[in-house]
């Protein structure tokens, strides 16, 4: 296997001459960031109503504490966390709770989520918002990040408390993700260029938190105003915070891979960031943190990428959670009817059929394109295209195979579940294969299969355990009527004994 | 399986095509080459290899209820015919690459399931079953022109293709000849040492400029690094083929120059640099992971070296490359790579 290590080492080291990324793989579809970047962020009028998933994290759902009818004020707490894993909700204005039930939201499957709607009044009256103490602790920053209802904005929705170390020092570097390497979205890069501050002072504010010593913001260098803002931006503290451009090259925005181009380390499969002693925010999430700290308020809106070659005018828009994707769209104009919308970039982003979806805490963009012509799908030529660009070094035409074939155990052994589903490989393809779509299929049967499994060895262990109570409670009766018999015998001999002559004695 | 349904929502522009055409391209030159030296019988026979191909892969696609026109116009049918005509001595008769074709494109590429689907090398399957069935004729090469008193012209070569009479003035046996390899295989088997080989046959005469092998050989070198550069082939193959090859090759011609003939003799003879970057590089047939290309390549070098030496065939690269095929899913088995985040401790940070 030396010769397999050996050619792999030549591998890697002409893909980082030619790329310069210390990762396996990656793309370089066509960005069109330009189009979005022309405007500072712009805002708009309200929409009528906000719809607002009480589901816009990783976690359980949260719970209303508001009825229908009843009032609020901007920053109001409308519904609680579910603890320990959820997240709480604020109104994002002041207005009117019209509903709570069941509405639209951007996911794969088209699903529904419980949602509440409020209807802006138009005054945006708010809560009143007290700053709060730099947090010093881990425990302080959970906090905050807890009440103030902050998930990763990059996309993920991982509440970010929960990604909090529990003891100051285990944490040595903070990694600041503003790689952004999707085609089209330019939410983060507006960002950086128009709050560096923000983002700097959030990022110091975590990492005076942990404890942690290093600060590593990682920008692509397709973003070099957003460089020179952040550098302007950057100030003396102890703590040695580093601004570095890394290659653009997608999916370098993507967590592991963004580590793993800064810090040269690998994130464990089985492991996390934490494990070696890393952690990662993404700036919309910093420039949260330093809101929730500086002036004290909730996550009450976000920037969103307004964009696509059917719209009019492409733009960044700051927007309350809840605007429905419509209003957005028609405030940005609509230049064509039957165009495709998504949420997300056009690489990992999900498709929008019902447009009164709402944006939400991890919406970076909207992005409406005119259809695309339906690609003709040939044959594997087992070119292996598709593995030369993968990210995490898997086999894609192999996983295709065996998905196609519905082998999950060759699936499980090729590493399915290490697939990020960045779409690398389906773009890459020159047969057109939508692979990734066979391998959220393949997940989700090795997913069903080990469920199956598992619940049919967990009915095979009660069963077991129902014959061996049955067996032991068999074993004690027989045992105690043994034991009685033997008694009674015992007993019998004893009286025989005793009747019996005594010439033997 | 509607592509919309799932992400990615933008692909990039290379397709199957392209990657056929820049093949193509690629082999565009040793086309040209070879007309140089052996006149315009190597068109003639890509014009038959194309039209039997075509007829033949719609046929089947017709019988096995494929859709004709996408299939047929994925061009992979080119590469087949193109690897096909390469290896054929190019004023055989129009039957033999009729026949090669057809067993190519029936048995070795629609049996088994069409593009993407067979197992083995459907060009060097064809071969390889003309190379048995009709050894005669295809062990007789015709001879450079420039070692030929009057070569024939355009007319004379379509009529020797196709109803093999040759106007009264030209005996066959003044075109034909023995190839580099066969020569010195020949000569080796009557016990005549290596140099005494390059001093009399035909072959050898006339310098290094009329010695068509080492041309042709050149030129399919010249584009597979194209290939190479233009990412259609991987590094591993032909490196791994090139080095099996240098390794035995230097490695016998030191023990004894006068039986086993040099590295640059085996190098730049008879189908090493088509087989290094055209022929083994056939992605369906091949071995797909990173170290595995290179163990393909390795294994298909000491085969040709090895059938070339002490074979009962000249040139040995149908039977490497079909032997290698049905190594091909083994040796992918073997080599999975690591996959990022595997293999490393996952060990709590210490601090």
């Amino acid at each position: 296997m030396m010769i397999g290590q050996l050619v792999e080492k030549i591998d890697t080291w002409l893909h980082r001459l030619r790329e310069k990324v210390n990762f396996h793989g990656g793309v370089h579809p066509a960005q069109n960031k330009l189009i979005s970047t022309q405007q500072p962020i712009q805002t708009l009028p309200f929409a009528e109503k906000l719809i607002l998933p009480l589901n816009q994290h990783i976690g359980p759902e949260s719970v209303p504490l508001v009825k229908v009818g009843q009032h609020v004020l901007a920053g109001e707490m409308i519904a609680r966390c579910a603890p320990p894993l959820g997240v709480p909700l604020h109104a994002p204005t002041s207005g009117t709770i019209t509903d709570i039930g069941d509405y639209p939201i951007a996911h794969a499957s088209g699903i529904f989520s419980r949602s509440i709607v409020l209807t802006p009044d138009g005054l945006n009256k708010m809560a009143v918002f007290t700053p709060r103490h730099i947090p010093t602790s881990p425990q302080s920053l959970k906090a905050i990040l807890l009440h103030s209802g902050i998930i990763g904005m990059g996309g993920a929705g991982f509440p970010s408390f929960r990604k909090i170390a529990n003891h100051k020092g285990q944490i040595h570097t903070l990694i600041v993700n503003g790689a952004e390497c999707e085609p089209f979205i330019t939410c983060d890069d507006m960002l950086m260029r128009e709050r560096p501050t923000a983002i700097i002072e959030g990022a110091l504010m975590v990492a005076n938190a942990l404890g942690a010593m290093r600060v590593l913001i990682g920008i692509e260098d397709n973003k070099p105003e957003a460089f020179a803002a952040l550098m302007l931006a950057k100030k003396t503290s102890t703590i040695n915070l580093e601004i570095v451009q890394v290659p653009t090259i997608y999916p370098m925005g993507s967590s592991d891979q963004l580590i793993t181009q800064l810090t040269g380390q690998e994130v464990p499969s089985d492991g996390r960031s934490s494990d070696l002693g890393l952690i990662m925010f993404n700036v919309a999430t910093l420039a949260a943190v330093y809101d929730a700290v500086s002036v004290g308020n909730p996550v009450l809106n976000r920037v969103v990428t307004m964009t696509g070659f059917a719209i009019d005018k492409p733009c960044n828009v700051e927007v309350p959670i809840g605007t429905p994707f419509e209003h957005l769209v028609h405030w940005a104009g609509l230049k064509q009817q039957n165009a495709q919308w998504l949420m997300g970039g056009p690489m990992m982003g999900i498709p929008v059929t019902n447009f009164q979806t709402p944006v939400i805490k991890t919406t970076n963009c909207i992005l409406v394109n005119p259809p695309e012509p339906e690609a003709e799908i040939l044959p594997c030529i087992r070119c292996g295209a598709c593995m030369d660009a993968c990210p995490i070094n898997l086999l894609p035409q192999q996983l295709y195979w065996h998905a196609k074939a519905n082998e999950l155990e060759k699936l499980e052994a090729l590493h399915l579940k290490d697939c990020i589903e960045c779409g690398c490989c389906a773009y890459v393809c020159p047969s057109h294969i939508p692979l990734v779509q066979y391998y959220r299929h393949g997940k989700v049967a090795v997913r069903t299969a080990n469920a199956d499994k598992a619940a049919a060895q967990y009915a095979k262990q009660r069963h077991e355990a129902q014959l061996a109570r049955r067996a032991a409670d068999e074993k004690e009766r027989s045992e105690r009527l043994a034991a009685k018999r033997a008694a009674m015998m015992a007993a019998d001999e004893a009286a025989q004994a005793a009747e019996a002559p005594k010439e033997l004695t | 399986m509607n592509r919309l349904q799932s992400s990615p929502y933008n692909w990039g522009q290379q397709n199957v095509r392209q990657v056929m055409f820049t093949v193509q391209l690629a082999a565009t030159p040793a086309l040209f080459v070879h007309a140089y030296f052996f006149g315009i019988g190597i068109f003639i026979q890509m014009l038959i290899a194309l039209t039997v191909a075509l007829s033949a892969e719609a046929a089947m696609l017709y019988l096995r209820n494929k859709p004709i026109k996408p299939y047929l116009t994925d061009w992979s049918i080119i590469l087949t015919a193109l690897d096909i005509v390469f290896c054929l001595p190019p004023t055989s008769p129009w039957w033999i690459v009729a026949s090669a074709v057809l067993f190519a494109v029936i048995l070795a590429k629609h049996v088994f399931g069409g593009l993407g689907y067979n197992i083995f090398n459907p060009a060097m399957a064809g071969y390889a079953f003309v190379l048995i069935s009709f050894p005669a004729v295809m062990t007789v090469w015709h001879l450079p022109n420039a070692l030929i008193a009057n070569p024939l012209d355009a007319w004379q070569t379509v009529q020797l293709i196709f109803t093999s009479t040759l106007p009264d003035s030209i005996n066959i046996d003044a075109l034909t000849g023995a190839t580099p390899l066969e020569a010195t295989r020949t000569g080796l088997l009557n016990e005549q040492t290596l140099s005494s080989i390059f001093n009399h046959e035909v072959i050898f005469q006339g310098g290094q400029l009329a010695n068509s092998s080492f041309w042709m050989n050149i030129s399919f070198l010249l584009g597979g690094l194209f290939l190479l550069y233009r990412g259609v082939i991987r590094w591993q193959m032909p490196v791994g083929f090139l080095l099996a090859m240098t390794l035995l090759a230097s490695m016998f011609h030191e023990i004894n120059p006068e039986r086993y003939a040099s590295l640059s003799f085996h190098l730049f003879s008879g189908a090493t640099m088509l087989a290094a970057f055209f022929i083994i590089t056939d992605p369906v047939t091949g071995s797909t992971t990173p170290s595995g290309r290179l163990y393909f390549g390795l294994g298909a070098g000491v085969l040709v070296y090895v059938i070339r030496t002490w074979g009962g065939y000249a040139d040995a690269v149908a039977f490497a490359v079909l032997l290698m095929n049905m190594l091909a899913p083994w040796i992918d088995a073997m080599t999975v790579p690591r996959v990022y985040g595997h293999g490393i401790a996952s060990k709590p940070h210490e601090h």
